[in-house]
């Protein structure tokens, strides 16, 4: 891995057309600002990883019926019980 | 009206309107190759949908409309990506968002999730779509569904 250090108001350049520039310090934080075309998409990384692990999460939930899953509360309501309760037992 | 076959694991071989067909240029985040292309499978009397790969028969989602749930959600789609999926206003985008169900532990409801964080937006007219990375705290990428 490339390390750099940088001053505030600094950048660095990546390939023709990223500019990452090195906006604020403040305390334990950094402010970043980037330049870059529209094709290239920025996230903050750990929440890009939240997202994948919930994508693959969410993949084909197996024998999922979906007339059993909860229904939405009625509007101006709050949520009550699910409907119909849980019979116990068998 | 050209129709398509798509093989499913859930519901065997399905013949779907060409243009029922959602296009994901970059597909969704750890699964890019199966969900470049997806289909919406609806179901009578519940507010949940199949969204299912065209490519890829064990790629298939729960999705739900956000707002059925949680009325107050708010979302922000970026210029960048009003431009790059062609939206042309509000009647044109659909959102959606997925949804997980994990098994629950014997005696117990399976737990129900949406992933609030990463919606996934389309445009009716062009068919194209992308998954937003929103850049938020307020919202979850596991928030319940019933309680």
């Amino acid at each position: 891995m490339l390390v750099l250090t940088r001053r505030q108001g600094q950048a660095i350049v990546i390939g023709d057309n990223v500019v990452v520039r090195v906006v604020e310090l403040k305390g334990d934080q950094v402010r970043l600002g980037i330049d870059a075309p529209r094709s290239v998409i920025v996230h903050r990384e750990e929440i890009a990883e939240e997202i994948r692990a919930e994508n693959l999460a969410a993949r084909q939930a197996e024998a999922v019926n979906l007339a059993d899953l909860p229904l939405p509360p009625p509007p101006a309501v709050k949520a009550g019980p699910p409907p119909g309760g849980s019979p116990d037992g068998d | 009206m050209t129709m398509v076959s798509v093989d499913s694991r859930r519901f065997g071989t399905i013949e779907v309107d060409e243009k029922s067909l959602f296009e994901f240029a970059d597909g969704l985040l750890g699964l890019e190759e199966s969900t470049r292309s997806l289909v919406l499978v609806e179901q009578e009397d519940t507010p949940y949908f199949w969204l299912h790969s065209t490519t890829d028969p064990d790629v298939a989602f729960v999705v739900t409309d956000p707002w059925l749930f949680w009325p107050d959600y708010d979302i922000v789609i970026p210029d960048e990506i009003e431009e790059e999926l062609g939206l042309t206003g509000p009647e044109d985008v659909g959102i959606m968002v997925l949804v997980s169900v994990r098994p629950a532990a014997e005696g117990k409801t399976p737990s129900v999730t949406a992933n609030l964080l990463g919606p996934l937006v389309v445009s009716s007219s062009t068919r194209r779509g992308c998954q937003l990375v929103l850049d938020s705290s307020r919202y979850s990428a596991r928030e319940r569904i019933g309680d």
